[in-house]
């Protein structure tokens, strides 16, 4: 708003489509997702801390809040909104409400882009400690942790038997 | 007339297990909470909207000398930017508000009385505008001296945060007296019962101690976030708030308008652990969108969350006079609440935590001074376990210390003086319902005490366990209505002002309209609050949805029901009392085949729709000076137990795990009460051993969620919980607070048993266990 900044737009894949993002490359990415209309990304710390605002950008989990809008050129971002597959919710989705993962939510969508990643690199059935390990920087303070962790473990367990070559990047 | 405890007795529903109760169903519209697309305020827009800033005052206490916001004006983008000044033109509202004392200003003008005490708004066409704007407006300052700590508030020479006691609201809550106003005391409230003085002559022991409970904060997940917008019909809030029908009325009296012309809608909240009861930044959207003509959103940064609530620190003074059995004949208490530099809620917080500084026991001499103090910090306000987690770090420590002194164990001490049904409490009321001894027995078997209650590991670290008891009231006397409404598709709707912040009001409510009416639970809708429609409600606070709303509902639902049959019963040509209801239809009792569905019902007796209405209404109430009557319509009653390591040379504590249990009465949704259960514990964990504002001078140190620690996954022990449930028919008890207390007091006394040291001052740092350690 100083005028300042550099205008230049960037380019990438957003839930699947491409996507121009104009304005202010330094800008907020948090901002520039929540103007698309995807509320699932919420910022809460605004420091990086918390992990509210995490979503996948190539499938690793970043924040959004002190993530700036042109690191974003020509990568692939997937927010909650990407997570279910033609209206239907991913295999975690259904097991976070099924171990009534969440109180308010406000902070799931978060945890579940990390957990996503979590048990997209690693196979098995993952340990509390690894779970704990994997969603780390992530906070809720309505305190469902022991539940998330169900959850997340719950659908590892059914995803087969343990690969012990694989374990937590 | 009805005598209180009648009227109580007619407030509470009993509830049994059937088709829906006692069920762990999924949260109400769950997929909207993992899809992402749950609306809440922050998604909301109005076309023409301005985005607001705050300009906060960066001094403890000052005079405005002058506010410059030329600057901000000349900005591109900016529209408007209101001030003190701008209440004073034709028509402004009022400038000044509070939940009892009007004595908040919603802009300062003469003076600022904490950093963060809000100076002007800025309206601009985008939040960053807003904020940048904000930081052009010059503020000059002539600087008071600050009063930051209790001490310095009770100085005989002590500079005045108020210069005078502020106007109390015209009508506030019947259960809110104020007392000995003059000074930096805010207000205060007595309890006096028996003869103190003599139990402590005629005492084998007499134990005595200070503790200290810090202000911490809320931290919600989602900021306080207000739209607010003028039209023909009056004023409309949008507001992430727990009290919408508090909101309404601050803004009604604001504004002199009727409470009809002010409408207050809340979507679904992000967390509100206490933090978004009354007005917080309402009045100053709304105060802007008069001002500008336009509507206007308010987002909270992160910091200032950490300028807008608290909760209260607390300093407790706590004596009591034992016998050598065991036996407590008197407690003498002086408890100052640091209220900050607004009374908020405080009148009330300090009522219900003076009473609650003598514990579930049966103490015959009770003499406690509770003390509101003003002091130039962050306001503090109500905050889950509302004054109870400040008592019970008091005097569950001293419990321990007691047994300590006369050589007892502690779980042995407290049962010899807890409360049993039929004891008298130290307000007067009849304790019709205590069972304490047996929550104190459930946490005491869930760590096997006293086996191993204190283990030398070797290498410094000592294992330890730690026990705590607790009650908690309600607010009483309190007021809950209710509408249900069947429609001729055979769905429910419940129209309910009770917020769903996350705890499952919503999706519970949902569950006892669905039993009452036997449908399917996917039938039944349950509205957002909009006081514009759906009927009163006290506050979504005190953990007594649930009970006070569940009560409402149930009525409102059986209404229904009873006018339904009666519909149904010139259909089947039977009188009413032979129909019931079954899976979404009407039968004859015991008649196999015999049943019309509702829609079939409906249709047949030409009703397009079947309203009933609920209400639970308590009574109750004490005397400000003796602390006799009626605190609380019905107790929560919890205790909760640990397992940790202390390392002796680091002052580190590992929790190895945490029990807590709580009378629930009936448990309405079995998933859910765990959470609340465990959010409460995880609360505890946190007061107890990582969460402190931090103020130096006035100035909050830490008001970011990188200094300011919260529980993590990481950090939690195994946690086991342990919900008391009656057979049968039985009342409902909320769960959303009964935990939080008990935790923290737990786990300092097996810091304390680990140590042999103990900390008076929360949280217990390592450091702090070291300095408790080096004292001895």
């Amino acid at each position: 708003m100083s005028g300042t900044e550099e205008v230049k737009d960037v380019t990438c894949r957003i839930n699947g489509e491409e996507v121009t993002l104009s304005g202010e490359a330094a800008g907020s990415t948090v901002a520039a997702l929540r103007a698309r209309g995807l509320y699932g990304v919420r910022e809460t710390c605004g420091l990086g801390v918390c992990g509210t605002c995490t979503v996948l950008l190539d499938g690793e989990p970043v924040s959004t809040c002190i993530l700036p809008k042109f690191a974003l050129e020509g990568r692939d971002v997937v927010t909650v909104e990407g997570a279910a597959t033609a209206g239907e919710l991913s295999e975690l989705q259904k097991q976070f409400i099924e171990s009534q993962a969440f109180q308010c939510s406000f902070c799931t969508p978060g945890f579940l882009a990390s957990a996503q990643a979590l048990l997209d690199r690693t196979s098995g059935e993952l340990t509390r400690g690894e779970v704990e390990e994997g969603l780390q920087g992530h906070l809720c303070r309505c305190g469902s942790y022991d539940a998330i962790n169900d959850a997340i473990i719950a659908v590892s367990r059914r995803r087969g038997a343990s690969d012990p070559d694989a374990g937590v990047a | 007339m009805k005598t209180p405890a009648e009227i109580n007795h007619d407030g509470a529903v009993a509830v049994e297990a059937g088709s829906a109760i006692g069920k762990s169903v999924d949260m109400y519209a769950a997929r909207s909470r993992v899809d992402g697309s749950i609306d809440f305020a922050l998604n909301a827009e109005i076309p023409g909207m301005l985005h607001a800033a705050l300009v906060r005052s960066t001094v403890p206490h000052a005079e405005i000398v002058s506010v410059d916001v030329s600057a901000a004006l000349e900005m591109d983008g900016v529209v408007t930017v209101m001030t003190a000044a701008d209440f004073e033109k034709p028509g402004a509202p009022a400038r000044h508000y509070g939940p009892v004392i009007n004595d908040q200003p919603v802009l300062c003008g003469r003076k600022v009385r904490f950093v963060g005490d809000p100076i002007a708004i800025v309206g601009a066409e985008s939040a960053e505008i807003a904020r940048a704007a904000a930081e052009l407006v010059d503020v000059e300052y002539k600087e008071l001296p600050a009063i930051t700590s209790v001490d310095e508030a009770l100085a005989a020479d002590a500079d005045l945060v108020h210069d005078q006691p502020p106007r109390a609201r015209r009508r506030s809550y019947s259960d809110i007296r104020l007392l000995g106003r003059e000074g930096n005391v805010c207000t205060k409230f007595q309890v006096r019962k028996g003869d103190v003085d003599a139990a402590f002559a005629e005492a084998d022991h007499i134990i005595e101690d200070v503790y200290y409970s810090p202000a911490v904060s809320h931290v919600t997940m989602e900021p306080h976030v207000v739209l607010a917008s003028f039209n023909p019909q009056g004023l409309h809030v949008m507001s992430s708030t727990q009290a919408p029908f508090a909101v309404r009325d601050t803004l009604s009296e604001m504004f002199d308008l009727p409470s009809s012309k002010v409408r207050v809608t809340v979507p679904p909240i992000g967390g509100g652990y206490g933090g978004k009861t009354y007005a917080k930044v309402e009045p100053v959207t709304a105060a802007l969108a008069w001002h500008s003509g336009r509507p206007v959103k308010l987002v909270l940064s992160r910091e200032e969350e950490f300028l807008t609530t608290t909760k209260h620190a607390a300093q407790i003074h706590m004596r009591s006079a034992v016998k050598s059995d065991g036996t407590i004949t008197g407690r003498d208490v002086t408890i100052y609440f640091n209220g900050g530099a607004y009374a908020d809620i405080s009148p009330r917080l300090i009522k219900n935590g003076s009473y609650s500084c003598v514990g579930p026991y049966r103490i015959p001499n009770v003499r406690i001074d509770s003390y509101a103090l003003y002091t130039n910090q962050v306001p503090a306000g109500a905050y889950r376990g509302y004054g109870v987690s400040q008592a019970a770090w008091g005097y569950e420590s001293q419990m321990d210390q007691i047994a300590d002194a006369l050589g007892m164990d502690p779980v042995e001490l407290r049962h010899r003086n807890l409360l049993k049904p039929g004891d008298e409490f130290a307000t007067g009321e009849i304790m019709s319902e205590a069972v304490y001894d047996e929550l104190l027995d459930m946490a005491a078997e869930a760590v096997d005490w006293p086996d191993d209650a204190r283990v030398d590991l070797g290498e410094d670290i000592v294992r330890a366990k730690g026990v705590a008891v607790i009650l908690k009231s309600t607010i009483t006397p309190s007021t809950s209505h209710a509408v249900v409404r069947l429609d001729n598709d055979g769905s429910v709707h419940v129209l309910t002002s009770s917020v769903e912040m996350g705890q499952g009001a919503h999706t519970v409510l949902a569950q006892i309209a669905a039993q009452e009416l036997e449908v399917d639970i996917e039938h039944v809708s349950v509205s957002a609050p909009d006081t514009a429609y759906t009927p009163y409600d006290q506050t979504t606070s005190s953990s007594r949805t649930t009970r006070a709303m569940g009560g409402a509902v149930s009525k409102a639902a059986a209404e229904v029901r009873e006018r339904l049959l009666e519909r149904a019963a010139d259909m089947f040509d039977v009188s009413a009392d032979k129909l019931v209801l079954n899976e979404g239809k009407v039968e004859i009792r015991d008649v196999l085949d015999s049943g019309i569905s509702i829609p079939d019902v409906l249709a047949e007796s030409r009703t397009g729709s079947i309203v009933g209405q609920g209400e639970v209404i308590t009574a109750g109430g004490l005397d400000p000076e003796t602390g006799q009557g009626l605190a609380s319509d019905h107790w929560h009653q919890g205790s909760a137990s640990v397992v940790l390591d202390v390392d002796l040379a680091t002052g580190k504590i590992y929790l190895r795990s945490l029990y807590a249990a709580a009378l629930a009465g009936r448990v309405i949704n079995p998933k859910l009460a765990k959470l609340q259960m465990h959010g409460s514990m995880i609360f505890g964990i946190g007061h107890a051993l990582y969460e402190e504002l931090i103020f130096e001078d006035g100035q909050l140190t830490n008001p970011n969620m990188s200094d300011y620690a919260i529980t993590s996954m990481g950090d939690l022990p195994k946690l086991e919980v342990g919900l008391l449930e009656e057979s049968g028919a039985a009342t409902i008890h909320g769960l959303g607070e009964t935990t939080l207390p008990p935790v923290i007091a737990a786990i300092g006394n097996a810091v304390a048993r680990a140590t042999g040291a103990r900390v008076r001052r929360l949280p217990i740092t390592p450091e702090r266990v070291i300095e408790a350690l080096e004292a001895l």
